[in-house]
């Protein structure tokens, strides 16, 4: 059975993109077919990580709930634009369908809006389509109309937060209405965490806080802030802390019944 | 004359939100009367740096869009909650933090007109210097209405290739827009890059000034936007940076 994840935080900046991205590639690496949404329609990002530009853009999911095309011609196969971590998914395939970066095109969805339900029959036909065994939503923060549908209709939603103030109360927002909307599996990810906290400390805090379950804490990372979101971390270099942590997450979610 | 101050970035996380509150706070100390406004309706998060929580807002700018209250009415007077003591006052209007208030405004939505008249209103009322508006990332019908009617916009961005493209976005909408004066600050970044190569890099690039470059600190991450840095820091290297770039934008 094919699953939707999504991965979301109320606050922006948290890492989505980068996890995302991350956790979709270590899910290829276990031999399975995965496709990555950008919902993130207001500021996209993650085709980044993936080496695409605007150039190497030619239909987004604009089109798609513009009516223009149909949602599988928005997909583009990025497995072979992964740098040097193309090797470790020989056999596999990661799917992106990337959010316009056209300021135009980010303007006329404001200006005309779009059927939102659109979004989910989109979903449903790229995973038929593609024959995915995972879809991988990625948002934009806060509550916005893609954010809820994309959290009402997943299978596993991790929610990213940062240890500042600022994350503390927003998370228990999105957790809020996570719990409301009854998606069966959530879970928390603490990133950039300083390596001076006390990580058991701070899990056991947090999960006593929003009474769910931590999945991963990872620590703040220059190494990461080097990689300038210019290639998929945890495939560049798969010994690091980040990287396992990485591939831990995605052997829980391939533990996750249907 | 009173200066209405932007603080944007494309991607979210690059410090909007920081930043806003130790510029208002620099410009406050200097005995001005500030006024923070935030439109971070999808994702408000600015009063945390001010030590305020649901229970302390009786009135947020949501109320104000849905004609419940005049805007001045949610206007938190948040000068005695500062780390020290200073000259000027500043103000917060702050967005609700409650999801079903958030979840109403994308249901019913409100006219973004109706923002406009509120920053004049409260420019007015409160007999403001400044009035800094802190917005959610990307583009959005609040960030468009503000980046149109600032004097000043400052544009965040991290050393990042996400950030560098999207960055382009925003400097595009921009000078659509015909800001007055706009200046790009490079945030967050790590030790082992060399700030005045980044500076001209990124001044190439989008052919915009850069204000000021903030090094990545672990001091404003253990502080954790439990307060606003400047002050409890007054003599940090990050400190003299905000000050620079508070100089820049009201000069």
């Amino acid at each position: 059975m094919s699953k939707i994840i999504s991965i979301h935080s109320f606050r922006g900046g948290t890492g989505k993109s980068n996890i995302s991205a991350n956790i979709s590639a270590q899910l290829a690496r276990l031999g399975r077919r995965v496709g990555v949404i950008d919902t993130d329609i207001q500021s996209p990002g993650i085709h980044v990580l993936f080496g695409m530009d605007e150039e190497k853009i030619d239909k987004s999911l604009n089109d798609y709930l513009w009516g223009l095309c149909p949602i599988e011609d928005t997909a583009y196969d990025v497995t072979a634009r992964i740098g040097t971590g193309e090797v470790l998914l020989m056999g596999s395939d990661i799917y992106l369908i990337p959010s316009s970066i056209r300021a135009g095109e980010i303007t006329k969805v404001l200006r005309e809006g779009y059927d939102v339900g659109l979004l989910n029959d989109g979903f449903r036909a790229l995973v038929k389509k593609l024959r995915l065994d995972y879809l991988i939503i990625d948002t934009h923060p806060g509550l916005n109309e893609e954010t809820l549908l994309s959290i009402a209709i997943s299978d596993i939603l991790f929610i990213i937060m940062r240890p500042d103030q600022q994350d503390f109360q927003g998370t228990a927002v999105t957790v809020d209405v996570a719990q409301r909307l009854e998606v069966p599996n959530l879970y928390l990810i603490i990133n950039k965490a300083l390596t001076s906290y006390d990580f058991a400390d701070l899990q056991a805090q947090i999960e006593s806080i929003y009474g769910c379950p931590v999945a991963a804490i990872l620590p703040l990372s220059e190494d990461v802030a080097r990689m300038q979101s210019a290639d998929i971390f945890s495939l560049r270099y798969p010994e690091h802390p980040f990287s396992k942590s990485m591939h831990a997450i995605a052997a829980l979610i391939e533990t996750l019944e249907d | 004359m009173s200066k209405i101050i932007s603080v944007h970035s494309f991607r979210g996380g690059t410090g909007k939100s920081n930043s806003t509150a130790n510029i208002a706070a620099i410009l406050a100390a200097d005995g001005r009367r500030v006024g923070i406004v935030d439109t971070d309706i999808q994702s408000p998060g600015i009063h945390v740096l001010f030590g305020l929580n649901e229970e302390d807002m009786e009135h947020s700018l949501n109320d104000y869009l849905w004609g419940k209250c005049k805007i001045e009415e949610t206007a938190l007077d948040v000068t005695d909650r500062l780390a020290a003591p200073i000259k000027g006052k500043v103000y917060l209007i702050p967005s609700s933090i409650k999801a079903g208030e958030i979840a109403r405004v994308l249901r019913e939505g409100y006219d973004v007109s109706m923002l406009n008249d509120g920053f004049d209103e409260l420019i007015q009322t409160l007999n403001l210097d400044v009035l800094m508006i802190d917005t959610h990332p990307g583009l959005n019908e609040e960030t468009l209405l503000s980046v149109a009617i600032s004097d000043a916009l400052a544009i965040i961005l991290r050393p990042d290739s996400q950030d560098y493209q999207g960055t382009s976005v925003t400097v595009e909408i921009a000078r659509k827009l015909g800001v007055p004066r706009m200046v790009l600050i490079v945030n967050k970044l790590p030790s082992v890059f060399d700030a005045a190569a980044v500076k001209k890099r990124v001044e190439d690039t989008y052919h915009c000034e850069v204000a000021g470059i903030i090094p990545h600190s672990d001091d404003l991450m253990v502080l954790a936007s439990s307060g606003v840095f400047s002050l409890h820091y007054p003599d940090h290297p990050v400190t003299q940076i905000y000050k620079q770039i508070a100089a820049r934008l009201i000069a």
